[in-house]
């Protein structure tokens, strides 16, 4: 117990700094992938009409298939050697900021799984209001930017903001690389006093503490929004 | 002079012909009702007309321009044919006014101002302008569908389908929809109706289709319904419906 205190007495900067570091890459991360996850559903759900003309039916079905392809191989492949693919063999020789990098990874990684939480969200809204906006005219991307979107994202905020979760916990692979979130930090503090255990319970119980804590009040802001209970726990991965 | 005209139209579902050499012509301003059983292809005929289904082979002449050619605008085509679903299909996330001014504002670049101007005149024309600011999950099933068939008009449609506008409704709010379409038919509006109310299929259309099979058996008189019929098919139907 006295290394504990001793270690949070003589570094908690680092572990305040690597905190900060990891929830800047999670928040700004997710978001972005939101925004892509958006973009990769639309791309991936994007059918042949027989009205098109033949340009337009061949990169309908060219775009579906990257969007295809690159969720299932972001989705079957882990974040670390994504991260370190990326870093190693692209951005490192841009000298581009390591919080930069960090932020693309997590956001081009959890936009394969937003997609398909939209895609869900979209499957349960059923067909219906979509043939009531073709029916009076509207694109499919008036469509879905202005009536599905808006109720899928609604009806999936629990499953989002889990992502979120997700990526502040999982941004810690990113050290591998060179990023000095909490996990990176805690390691050195970890090195430097020699109190390796004690370090990387503080690690746990502030990831913990964060993870728990933002789990309450994202089921608290979606229960009273949505007025319906919803335990976000249920779809922690 | 025809508004739409329909020719040997035939549709599939795998090995399913549901459709099978549709001849159809509406005049403008003409009602059209539809009957039949379910599974008769009625439905899908009036899905086929606005592009929600593709048919396999056949013409639609609207506009004179074929529909199943590919070099027809579908979305241009869709602003001037409305449809008024069975199960509504209002916008959830949009409340009542914005659900009649959405399509008009994104697919004419209409002012605000000007599309609202006209959805108050349709919503206040279906008795649901009271409820223009409500959301339209909070409406009832008459309601909702008093807001499509206005949101459908917004678009000042030249062709209005109705697939089975009723049929999702309890008895009350029937008559309250019913009473709203039979306005627009006194207007003059052109549309092509399925439906199973037979009187009221009578009381409004110009002519009744029966369709059995995939097949449109029988063009009737409304003044003739309840006569007997050369398909048997046709008796039989109304027969049941006499003895509820």
């Amino acid at each position: 117990m006295n290394n504990i205190v001793y270690l949070l007495q003589n570094y908690y900067p680092l572990f305040i700094e690597g905190l900060y570091v990891t929830l800047l890459v999670a928040i700004i991360g997710t978001f972005g992938g939101i925004i892509l996850g958006l973009g990769l559903y639309f791309l991936r759900a994007l059918k042949v009409h027989f009205t098109d003309k033949s340009i337009k039916r061949l990169s309908k079905k060219f775009f579906s298939f990257l969007a295809t392809a690159y969720i299932d191989i972001i989705r079957g492949t882990p974040m670390i050697v994504q991260g370190a693919l990326f870093w190693y063999g692209f951005a490192a020789h841009l000298n581009m900021n390591i919080l930069v990098a960090a932020t693309i990874i997590i956001a081009f990684n959890t936009a394969a799984y937003i997609a398909e939480i939209i895609r869900s969200g979209v499957i349960a809204l059923g067909i219906g209001q979509i043939e009531a906006g073709q029916s009076l005219g509207m694109s499919r991307f008036q469509i879905m930017l202005r009536i599905i979107f808006p109720q899928a994202i609604k009806n999936s905020l629990p499953s989002l903001l889990n992502e979120l979760i997700v990526n502040i916990k999982d941004s810690s692979v990113l050290s591998i690389i060179g990023l000095t979130d909490l996990f990176y930090n805690a390691r050195g503090a970890a090195s430097e006093s020699l109190l390796v255990n004690q370090a990387y319970v503080i690690v746990a119980v502030i990831y913990f503490i964060i993870t728990f804590s933002l789990s309450k009040i994202i089921s608290y802001v979606v229960e009273k929004k949505t007025n319906n209970k919803y335990d976000i726990k249920s779809t922690s991965v | 002079m025809n508004i739409i005209e329909v020719k040997n139209l035939n549709k599939s579902f795998g090995s399913n012909l549901v459709l099978k050499d549709i001849n159809l012509s509406v005049e403008k301003g003409e009602v059209i009702a539809l009957i039949g059983s379910s599974g008769s292809g009625k439905s899908t005929l009036l899905r086929c007309l606005n592009l929600l289904e593709k048919a396999d082979h056949g013409s639609i002449i609207y506009h004179k321009k074929n529909l199943l050619s590919n070099k027809i605008n579908i979305e241009k085509m869709r602003q001037s044919m409305g449809m008024v679903f069975q199960s509504f299909n209002l916008f959830e996330n949009l409340n009542v006014i914005d659900n009649c001014t959405i399509a008009c504002r994104l697919t004419k670049n209409e002012k605000k101002d000007k599309a609202e101007k006209r959805a108050i005149k349709y919503l206040k024309q279906v008795n649901m302008l009271d409820y223009a600011k409500a959301s339209s999950t909070t409406l009832s099933g008459g309601q909702k569908q008093r807001v499509a068939i206005a949101r459908a008009l917004c678009m000042n449609p030249d062709l209005l389908l109705f697939d089975e506008p009723t049929s999702a409704l309890d008895p009350e709010s029937v008559q309250d929809v019913l009473d709203v379409i039979k306005d627009l038919a006194e207007q003059g509006m052109s549309m092509i109706i399925v439906t199973h109310e037979i009187l009221f299929a009578k009381d409004v259309a110009d002519r009744i289709l029966f369709m059995a099979d995939g097949v449109i058996v029988e063009d009737i008189k409304p003044e003739n319904i309840f006569k007997e019929h050369s398909d048997d098919r046709v008796n039989t139907f109304l027969k049941r419906y006499n003895s509820f």
